[in-house]
């Protein structure tokens, strides 16, 4: 159970979090979602200590992190895949770590077995690919085996297998009745994997719900095809629901029934070629709820909405 | 605080530069004194062949102790592992204290090293070119153990530099020019300010020309300690305050 409060931090004058408060559940996959730039890597530094907050805490079971006596063993983070000096093999990596924290070698392998660096572990971690890097970085998270996980896009470099790999292991990790947070800037990877989402926007929380009804709150609309397409589109007008003329042709309506708009139809003997109930994608959602919170959201191309400026 | 020395120590011992720089010493010591006590001129007094023997050591030597404890700390910068470090010891004052009392301890063993093989070298030079000295004549204990110290506390005060300012290469481009001729242009100017800053204090450890030395080596190593605990101080607070993104 992680406890965010009130959790602010501002570098000059620019706000990276705002009063950002929010609850991470055990047991459930927690998708920590934002475009880059809204602040997830600033707050899950700062919910670490390794940044100072303006205002605001975070308690681990009711514990501060420094608090914890050997940290690692209560909460496993992966905030940086590349942290790993190029000269050291992967082995003497982890055996630092497994040392701080009173952590037994025996771990080691099991970690390297978990996430399938077996083949790697004596090697100097200079050569290693990006994937390879988050899987090392996984290795660290999981060294104490804890009952906490905090990952930051955790994704990053995987290729689809890997991606499929670490899906199926987050979700192994919150059914063994762990707390999984997990940060991405990209919904569609998380969307088959989380059961909580916590949105934010430049800093801000925007939307904390489980997966089921953030979907559920997104608008759903109805798709139109018509000769008369024009005609229709006034008409529809006046139920007063919002219509949008797509590139394809088609119409779409936000605030009408389907069945309203087929009455409408046949009332002025309007031929109907589709009448389509529309839900929009999580992917749509999202970008709707975080709609112009993004640090780079471009202008004028829609398409474009997701950002793929690194996030530093 | 020993489960972070334990951890400290993995790493100190597991990464290659720790060895190329404690070898670079081992060599550059024995061969400084060698060159220095082979170039001894006939009838040289018993004050100046101690002098070669056991000062142009420590005066290269202390550069590479310097780089280790520069090292310890800002590699972690220079490669992220400061993360996954602070994440496995949240309390940074122990994080300090820890890399303190393993790389204070390694340079300490080291330095005895390099003293030891220098000390061989040189005596062994001066009996072939038939102006020897004894070892354990007069002052050379003092000043041999004087050495060890001195090259102790320059890997610590490595280590503070390392936290103060980070990048490796900034920290190594002031220090080590600093260390190596810094002091010694400004006693150029003003010798009497010069004997109170740091090396040339910490210098006093080891000196044994008789021909009025600026300080007591007591005092010049309670100087040499209270700057290195300064540098250690002013990095402390500035890596308490500091965020790590």
């Amino acid at each position: 159970m992680i406890e965010a409060t009130g959790l602010s931090k501002r570098y000059g004058l620019k706000v990276a979090v705002d009063d950002l408060s929010f609850e991470v559940h055990p047991g459930r996959v927690t998708g920590f979602l934002g475009p880059n730039g809204s602040g997830k890597s600033t707050t899950m530094r700062i919910m670490l200590q390794m940044d100072r907050a303006d205002t605001g805490r975070t308690l681990f079971d009711g514990q501060r992190y420094a608090d914890i006596q050997y940290p690692t063993q209560k909460v496993g983070s992966l905030l940086e895949a590349h942290a790993v000096h190029p000269k050291v093999t992967a082995r003497n990596h982890l055996r630092v770590l497994a040392a701080a924290n009173r952590i037994p070698e025996t771990r080691i392998d099991d970690v390297f077995g978990q996430v399938g660096l077996t083949d790697a572990a004596d090697r100097r971690t200079g050569g290693f690919s990006l994937g390879m890097f988050q899987r090392l970085g996984l290795a660290t998270a999981l060294l104490g085996d804890p009952g906490t996980l905090i990952l930051d896009e955790p994704m990053n470099g995987l290729d689809p297998e890997g991606i499929h790999w670490i899906r199926a292991l987050l979700k192994r990790l919150a059914g063994e009745g762990r707390t999984v947070f997990v940060s991405s800037h990209l919904l569609a990877e998380m969307a088959e994997t989380v059961d909580d989402l916590i949105v934010i926007g430049r800093g801000r929380l925007i939307a904390q719900s489980a997966l089921d009804d953030f979907i559920g709150q997104a608008r759903q609309g109805v798709r139109v095809r018509s000769p008369r397409l024009e005609e229709l589109a006034r008409l529809i007008g006046g139920l007063g629901a919002e219509t949008t003329l797509g590139a394809d042709g088609s119409l779409t309506v936000i605030g009408a029934e389907a069945s309203a708009i087929g009455d409408v139809a046949a009332a002025q003997s309007i031929p109907l070629h589709e009448l389509t109930l529309v839900s929009f994608s999580l992917e749509e959602a999202f970008l709707d709820a975080t709609a112009g919170s993004g640090e780079y959201t471009s202008t004028g191309d829609e398409d474009a909405a997701t950002p793929t400026e690194g996030e530093r | 605080m020993n489960k972070l020395i334990r951890a400290e120590w993995i790493k100190l011992r597991s990464v290659r530069s720790t060895w190329l720089l404690a070898i670079a010493s081992i060599v550059l010591g024995m061969g400084i004194t060698v060159l220095a006590t082979a170039s001894v001129p006939d009838g040289a007094p018993t004050a100046e062949r101690l002098d070669l023997l056991l000062t142009p050591a420590p005066l290269f030597v202390r550069l590479f102790l310097l780089a280790l404890g520069i090292l310890a700390f800002a590699n972690e910068y220079r490669y992220g592992t400061i993360v996954p470090t602070l994440a496995a010891a949240p309390i940074r004052s122990e994080l300090l204290g820890a890399k303190i009392v393993v790389v204070g301890v390694f340079g300490l063993i080291l330095g005895a090293t390099v003293t030891l093989v220098s000390i061989v070298a040189g005596v062994t030079t001066l009996s072939l070119v038939g102006q020897p000295v004894s070892a354990f004549a007069g002052e050379v204990p003092r000043a041999v153990a004087g050495t060890v110290a001195f090259y102790g506390i320059c890997a610590v005060l490595g280590v503070g530099a390392g936290v103060l300012v980070r990048q490796p290469s900034i920290a190594i481009g002031v220090v080590m020019p600093w260390a190596l001729f810094g002091e010694m242009a400004i006693g150029s100017f003003l010798p009497d300010l010069a004997s109170y800053l740091p090396f040339t204090a910490g210098e006093q450890l080891y000196a044994v020309t008789t021909e009025g030395p600026p300080l007591d080596p007591g005092v010049g190593a309670a100087l040499f300690l209270t700057w290195t605990a300064l540098v250690i101080l002013a990095g402390s607070l500035l890596f308490q305050r500091r965020d790590v993104g």
